[in-house]
């Protein structure tokens, strides 16, 4: 009873909504949100490692890129005691935590005290208007059935942990294995002269970095190694049809066997490994940076952007789909943060809404940036004075396809 | 005369009042279970024989009086602080040997490496730049705890070490001294539930040595304690030493044993979870 009611306030959800999907052109900005990613970002933190503290403090203060939902599960920050293999710790960390599990959690906005679930995230992400409940739903089954479907893939399947392992590129171990034997005799002389050097009088001492009270001349050539992996929650109709049956609970329907039940359920939501992408940083600009952490935030943020860029030019399922703005010139407001550049080239996608319900999706024609009309809208362009910062779109001309309208998507292509 | 009779009161209800508050808070004894996770770098594992290894570590703390016996679950290994005998004793179960030293030597070298008080090592005056400040409270299972931010910068003639700890410290109990020294040198004001200790040091030509332990309660059973409990198994053979470093041999000789017998738990990683540490708290 409790999930045929459940059904069915899904199904009018998803019903009324259609209403909203179909006129594509007048609703750009929805519809570019409904097709939104959900991303859990996490960072492996080192103890041990240089930079290691400002690392954590920069990530924990990031935002989730946009384009994305922020499906932040509370904990940012793990870390393992052994390093050896970062890709099993990681699987390991998933399956011991039940990662899965917890992202289902966030989807329904489950209560940790009383397991009770609710559809408000649901809703909100895939902007069914709950008010529009008065749908025939008897008349749009059919339908409904099958938008409930693409919208358990469109919203709970495209949820992803992005896992980040950002090291601080280390420069100065010859200099400082040079220092170190210059200290090691100042102290073999100490002990037997008791000559009391402070450190401070050592006029290289502040090339040790060792701290974030270096100065910001200290640290310019501040680089880091990023490893990002990748990682995509297992959802389909059997799992989902389990879950509804099995394990959702609502305040309407409180059923403690289930909440048990869901409680010491760990196999059913896995999280599949998608892939790995690691880049090193570029030596980031000074200009407009006025503090480390800035700085810090600078290189870290672009280098971030970068891999999550590489991880979509690499795994098709995590390519977001960017609305066209403008057709005269063709505009889409992407740009370098995304890594765009005068080769890539886009597929133009038309959605389109099936007899069925279902929503797919018609490439159209294919178009490429236009050279010098890319946007650079990477993490502090503006304050860098960077080139073409101030564009707010880049510019796109046809390759190939006639009648592209705003609201269409693109999509890059290999 | 009447103010007499007044300060006479005052100062009586004041010794009634401090003489409950000590009936109430008793020096603990029983037994306290710590799980650790921990992660060195390359340098500390190398330099440690065998004592520091990347993973999860169990110790029990046995307390009784000023006695303490610490029970590295993990390695089986025991050390015995006996300073009412001006002793300590290691020794390890799967060895079924161990070494005794005399009790200032052996703390001095190994077990006050926080401590605000100074100490000779080898014959040389160390004395570290300790600072200790109650920073705000919380909660851990339940326990409203004081919580303390503590750092210290020792610098040795081979190198500098810091230390950074943030303590988790219960009122609950008081403890006698001996309990610093578990907490190297460390001097908490009750028994910690929940600590971090990160080490930076450096060693010339060598480099670096860090450390991070996280630790928390799993368990305190407070329960008399036999006197079996702060004493050597009968049949353990025990060699008196005049030098604190020769435990080494002893270390290197149980780290030799757990990894033929696959047991040595830096090793056992490999097979088991992964041990990880989050700090934050799930919200779903």
């Amino acid at each position: 009873m409790g999930i045929l009611r459940l059904k069915c306030l899904f199904l009018i959800m998803v019903v009324a909504s259609i209403q909203m999907l179909q006129p594509c052109c007048a609703q750009i900005k929805e519809d570019y949100e409904y097709e939104r990613a959900s991303l859990c970002m996490m960072l492996i933190k080192h103890h041990e490692k240089k930079f290691g503290n400002e690392i954590q403090y920069v990530f924990s203060r990031m935002q989730v890129p946009m384009r994305f939902n922020d499906h932040d599960l509370g904990v940012r920050l793990v870390s393992f005691a052994s390093e050896r293999k970062q890709l099993d710790n990681i699987k390991s960390f998933i399956q011991q935590v039940n990662l899965g599990k917890r992202c289902i959690s966030k989807w329904f906005n489950r209560n940790k005290a009383s397991g009770l679930m609710d559809m408000e995230l649901i809703k909100e992400r895939g902007l069914y208007n709950a008010t529009l409940g008065d749908v025939n739903v008897a008349r749009n089954q059919i339908r409904g059935l099958a938008l409930l479907e693409d919208a358990g893939e469109m919203l709970i399947g495209n949820t992803y942990l992005v896992m980040n392992d950002i090291t601080y590129v280390d420069h100065s171990t010859g200099w400082n294995i040079f220092k170190d034997v210059i200290n090691f005799t100042k102290n073999i002389t100490d002990i037997w002269t008791k000559d009391n050097v402070s450190d401070a009088d050592n006029p290289f001492v502040n090339s040790d970095l060792s701290s974030i009270n270096a100065t910001l001349d200290d640290i310019k050539g501040f680089r880091v190694k990023v490893k990002t992996y990748l990682f995509k929650l297992k959802w389909n109709n059997e799992i989902a049809n389990q879950f509804y049956n099995m394990f959702y609970i609502d305040s309407e329907n409180p059923d403690p066997a289930k909440f048990s039940a869901f409680k010491s359920e760990n196999e059913l939501f896995e999280m599949e490994y998608v892939g790995m992408v690691e880049n090193t940083s570029t030596k980031a600009s000074l200009n407009g940076v006025t503090t480390n952490e800035q700085l810090i935030t600078k290189v870290c943020t672009r280098a971030l952007d970068k891999n999550i860029a590489d991880l979509q030019h690499e795994f098709e399922d995590f390519r977001i789909k960017a609305p066209i703005v403008n057709i005269s010139p063709i505009q889409v407001q992407i740009g370098l943060k995304e890594d765009v550049s005068e080769s890539s080239r886009f597929e133009v996608l038309e959605r389109r809404i099936k007899d069925d319900g279902r929503v797919e999706y018609k490439r159209v024609g294919i178009v490429k940036p236009v050279k010098d009309k890319i946007w650079d809208n990477r993490f502090m362009s503006i304050e860098e004075n960077a080139l073409n910062s101030n564009l707010l779109y880049t510019e796109f001309v046809k390759v190939s396809g006639s009648d592209f309208y705003p609201g269409m998507f693109i999509r890059e292509i290999k | 005369m009447k103010v007499n009779k007044v300060l006479l009161l005052i100062a009586m209800i004041s010794f009634c009042f401090i003489g409950a508050n000590a009936q109430v808070k008793k020096e603990f004894e029983g037994e306290i279970v710590y799980r650790n996770f921990e992660n060195h770098s390359k340098m500390v594992r190398r330099f440690s024989s065998g004592m520091a290894y990347n993973g999860a570590r169990t110790v029990r703390v046995i307390m009784k009086g000023a006695n303490m016996h610490i029970i590295d679950e993990s390695l089986q290994m025991h050390t015995l602080l006996l300073p009412e005998q001006s002793k300590v004793i290691l020794y390890s179960d799967c060895l079924e040997r161990g070494m005794e030293f005399s009790f200032d030597a052996y703390v001095n070298n190994y077990m006050m490496s926080c401590s605000p008080d100074p100490r000779y090592v080898s014959g040389v005056k160390q004395e570290n730049k300790y600072t200790m400040n109650k920073v705000s409270q919380g909660e851990f299972n339940g326990e409203i705890c004081d919580i303390y931010k503590v750092d210290v910068e020792a610098i040795l003639q081979a190198g500098e070490t810091v230390h950074h700890s943030e303590l988790w410290v219960s009122s609950k109990y008081d403890i006698y001294k001996c309990y610093w020294y578990f907490l190297n040198g460390i001097q908490a004001p009750g028994i910690v539930l929940k600590r971090t200790l990160e080490t930076n040091g450096k060693v010339p030509i060598f480099g670096k040595m860090n450390s991070f332990v996280a630790s928390e309660v799993q368990e305190i059973k407070e329960r008399l304690v036999s006197d079996d409990e702060m004493s050597v198994p009968k049949n353990f053979e025990i060699k008196v030493s005049d030098s604190p470093f020769k435990v080494v041999g002893l270390m290197k000789d149980t780290k030799k044993y757990l990894k033929k017998k696959k047991m040595y738990p830096g090793d056992a990683e490999k097979d088991l979870d992964v041990t990880f540490k989050i700090e934050e708290e799930w919200e779903f």
